[in-house]
């Protein structure tokens, strides 16, 4: 980890992230490394389900953060069963509350997350939402317990909406918005998902415009709130989004940068999207799949590339230092820049 | 800060600084008793009260939102196992916090941006180390180029001098985050109501500085000590 590029005195916190989210993009890597990272990537994954049956699998940055945890056999069934908690709760309100003050139709945090709260309410009266999900618990939820919903839903949305000097966001700007996926069909089917707080668009556009633009070659800066203090498991973390990105689409604009903010501790990690991250991430989201699965063999297991990958496509094998614990590797995160104390 | 801290294994536990650490408190996970749970109840109250607006039954409000918290799941065991007596007499005393509450706090207008059980951790030489607190209460935006932001702490006990080095603790915390310290810092007493603030003087920031980092080395020796 290199040392802190903004002293802790530095004020507005808010410019630093959002210079840094807005910073021109470095050059993007050579639309052939990306073709060969996603079929190195596919290949790598597909070889390591074979054999394997069972229901989906899904890697998402919790996946990533807790891989190389306890194995498999010391967890507790109640581990792998989600039930909904405020706590677990406040992210999902807390950016839709943040995109309601973003985009204008609320004017702070508190009134956010609470119409948030009641749109949610309302769908699940209408029957809109799946059985297990935030609207049905929330319905049946009593006062007391919406109440800590919408509490930690406005701080999750104040610290959202304060870490941005979104006056000079330009457009188009997207906070929120649905999980992105990308599966690999099969028995069974993985499933990547990324999730991100705001998608700002960089690069050619000019920013000043209010205007939607076509995508053309702009490309985005992510940017993600997390909890709690930055790992170095987070930069597998967050270049998740940037890997299922390009997997959905790898003929498309490459992410720029992912800015990781942990308001917590005050503390922002940027990370620009290259082959070094792409490749390291891939190796983390392997290693999350081979956890899942129950499989502990990670560095004996060979990984075959297919002719003609290129030497950068490779590292995405098991063999890459630190691939069996993505949660405690720490090579990738010395290139990431640290902002904030 | 690298001293004694360097010592430590950097892939164990961090050592974690809280405010109960810094008075002499103990570490680690305290058992569930009543005052406890009164505690939590008043703090759970009062966090509605801030985003609602209002409270309802003040017994059953609170116990819904501890026991949907799984990290107060202890706490809820112990009051679900209290007897009548025990129970009637924490009915009263949370219903005593409750009212107070309501009668000495207007609803907080939305733009002062007032956010519950705001957790700050501050983690130091590389990790090893974490200070860590929860403001109760957050009020301001984050400051733009002078302090900004006001922190409260509730407390359901009667004041003692660690409720203030505590509140100035939480105050070097949101120093250490944001960059600026805050403006203000108060504790609420949800016995009686009283709401004691004050400002923080840099001289005060800086004692305070010295002590966690004199606690910090001692913790660091005790587990130095230990490991041999």
């Amino acid at each position: 980890m290199t040392p802190t590029t903004l002293p802790a005195t530095l004020l507005p916190r808010a410019r630093g992230l959002t210079d840094a989210l807005l910073a021109p993009a470095a050059p993007p890597p050579p639309p052939g490394l990306v073709g060969d990272l996603c079929r190195t990537f596919r290949h790598n994954l597909a070889e390591t389900m074979a054999g394997h049956d069972g229901p989906p699998v899904r890697v998402d940055a919790f996946t990533i953060r807790t891989a190389g945890g306890p194995p498999r056999r010391t967890r507790q069934p109640e581990d792998d069963e989600f039930h909904w908690t405020p706590r677990r709760a406040r992210r999902a309100v807390g950016v839709s509350a943040a995109a309601k003050v973003v985009g204008g139709r609320v004017r702070c945090p508190a009134q956010g997350a609470e119409r948030a709260v009641v749109e949610l309410i309302d769908d699940a009266r209408r029957g809109a939402c799946r059985p297990g999900s935030l609207g049905a618990w929330l319905e049946t939820a009593p006062a007391g317990v919406v109440a800590v919903v919408v509490a930690e839903a406005t701080a999750w949305a104040t610290h959202l909406v304060t870490a941005v000097e979104w006056h000079r966001v330009g457009r188009p700007v997207e906070v929120g918005g649905t999980d992105r996926w990308w599966d690999l069909v099969g028995r069974p089917t993985v499933g990547l998902r990324s999730r991100v707080d705001a998608r700002l668009t960089v690069g050619p556009l000019d920013r000043a415009s209010t205007e939607p633009v076509a995508t053309g070659q702009a490309r985005q800066s992510f940017l993600t709130a997390l909890g709690g203090r930055p790992t170095p498991g987070s930069r597998a973390e967050l270049g998740l989004a940037a890997l299922v990105e390009v997997l959905r689409r790898p003929s498309g604009p490459v992410p720029a940068r992912v800015v990781g903010w942990w308001p917590e501790c005050g503390r922002a990690l940027v990370l620009d999207v290259g082959e070094e991250l792409l490749t390291s991430t891939a190796s983390a989201a392997l290693a999350a799949v081979r956890d899942r699965l129950g499989c502990r063999k990670l560095h004996a297991l060979p990984v075959a590339c297919p002719p003609g990958t290129g030497s950068g496509a490779g590292t995405l094998s098991g063999a890459v230092p630190g691939a069996s614990s993505p949660g405690t590797g720490t090579e990738g995160w010395q290139s990431g820049r640290m902002r904030g104390s | 800060m690298a001293g004694p801290a360097g010592t430590l294994d950097p892939d164990l536990a961090p050592i974690v600084v809280d405010a109960r650490m810094l008075v002499g408190a103990g570490t680690g996970p305290r058992e569930p008793n009543l005052p406890l749970v009164r505690a939590a109840m008043a703090t759970a109250l009062f966090r509605q009260l801030v985003t609602t607006g209002h409270l309802g039954d003040p017994v059953a409000d609170a116990v819904e939102a501890l026991a949907s918290d799984d990290r107060s799941a202890e706490l809820v065991a112990f009051a679900s196992g209290l007897g009548p007596e025990e129970r009637r007499v924490l009915a009263d005393q949370v219903a005593n916090d409750a009212a107070t509450m309501a009668s000495r706090w207007p609803k907080i207008p939305p733009g002062w941006l007032p956010r519950t059980a705001d957790r700050l951790t501050v983690p130091l030489a590389g990790g090893r180390v974490v200070l860590a607190g929860v403001a109760d209460l957050v009020l301001g935006a984050p400051p733009v180029d002078r302090a900004s932001v006001c922190l409260v702490e509730i407390r359901s006990a009667a004041p003692t001098e660690a409720h203030r080095r505590a509140r100035t603790y939480l105050g070097l915390l949101e120093t250490l985050r944001s960059g600026a310290p805050p403006c203000r810092v108060a504790t609420y007493y949800s016995q009686t109501g009283v709401l004691d603030i004050e400002e923080l003087p840099d001289e005060e920031l800086g004692r305070l500085v010295g002590d966690v980092l004199t606690s910090i080395a001692q913790r660091c020796r005790s587990l130095t000590e230990q490991a041999a």
